[in-house]
């Protein structure tokens, strides 16, 4: 029961974390990609160039992410019940 | 103003150093000399009680707690709480007190032939309230004088300065660039509205005047 409410909370903090940092780097990648659209000097209009390299990117970041920030909290707390039991 | 401002942030600072100090763990190096189940009712002091352990879920205020007693190099006595954490707060996951209860009772010793350890822990021992340190390990040390360096103390808070450092500084260039312009706007609104009653109060006490 205690495990379950545990467990809640940790789930709705990663995915609060989750959507928070692919906010952040897609923005990121966005102003990238503007800068890079008036560099590159293409034929493309500006929002149709950052659209679909910004969803490509988004693809690919987004499983990366999403292993990075459910199964590595997981570890670290593995790794914390190993240290404080092991005595 | 600025005192309200600067007041409130050194509150909120305190809390932060409280919250922080009694959730990291230190060391104290001791000697055991008795360990026992005594039952506690935790009453107004509960937030200073972890969750009864691993298995129910209710939440007793009348419960069976191991304690550790111990003297420190300089004969002050120190008592400790063993309790689990289980998966509650704070996050150190303790599941093994019988276990570690069993390894502590194994070393008591006496004053005239001690046998010293350092005691993880944490928490704050306050008696006006009885509240008691958690232990959360322990280690078998040669003597009474050895240091102790506390690597995840330094390593963590360095963590923690850093985080908040960066998410600060984000803050600061969000502000500058979102909010304070538009405070700006709001403030030069406010200045012309108030020049406006202004202008309309010179008239009108001009318009009295006339009458005097």
């Amino acid at each position: 029961m205690v495990f379950a409410r545990f467990l809640v909370i940790l789930l709705i903090l990663q995915s609060v974390a989750y959507v928070a940092v692919l906010m952040h780097l897609r923005g990121n990648k966005r102003h990238r990609l503007q800068d890079a659209w008036q560099r590159a000097d293409s034929a493309e209009d500006r929002d149709t160039y950052v659209r679909t390299r910004l969803a490509r990117y988004t693809d690919r970041l987004s499983l990366r992410l999403a292993l990075a920030i459910y199964l590595v909290p997981l570890g670290v707390i593995g790794l914390i019940i190993y240290l404080t039991n092991k005595t | 103003m600025y005192y309200i401002k600067w007041g409130l942030t050194l509150i909120i600072w305190a809390l932060v150093a409280a919250c922080l100090y009694y959730t990291l763990p230190r060391y104290d190096v001791v000697r055991i000399t008795n360990t026992e189940v005594r039952r506690i009712e935790a009453g107004a002091n509960s937030i200073f009680w972890a969750n009864p352990g691993t298995s129910s879920a209710t939440n007793d205020i009348s419960r069976d707690i191991f304690f550790v007693d111990a003297f420190r190099p300089n004969n002050r006595p120190r008592v400790y709480r063993n309790e689990d954490t289980g998966w509650g707060w704070p996050p150190y996951f303790k599941l093994n007190s019988a276990n570690l209860q069993a390894e502590i009772r194994d070393k008591i010793s006496t004053r005239d032939n001690p046998s010293w350890v350092a005691l993880r822990y944490y928490g704050w021992r306050f008696e006006p309230i009885s509240i008691y340190p958690n232990v959360v390990g322990m280690r078998d040390v040669d003597g009474p004088d050895v240091q102790i360096t506390n690597w995840f103390n330094i390593i963590f808070l360095t963590c923690f300065v850093l985080v908040f450092g960066a998410l600060w500084i984000r803050w600061r260039r969000f502000r500058e660039r979102r909010i304070d312009p538009v405070l700006e706007r709001m403030g030069d609104d406010l200045d012309a509205a108030g020049d406006a009653i202004a202008d309309k109060r010179r008239g009108l006490r001009r318009w009295l005047q006339r009458w005097n």
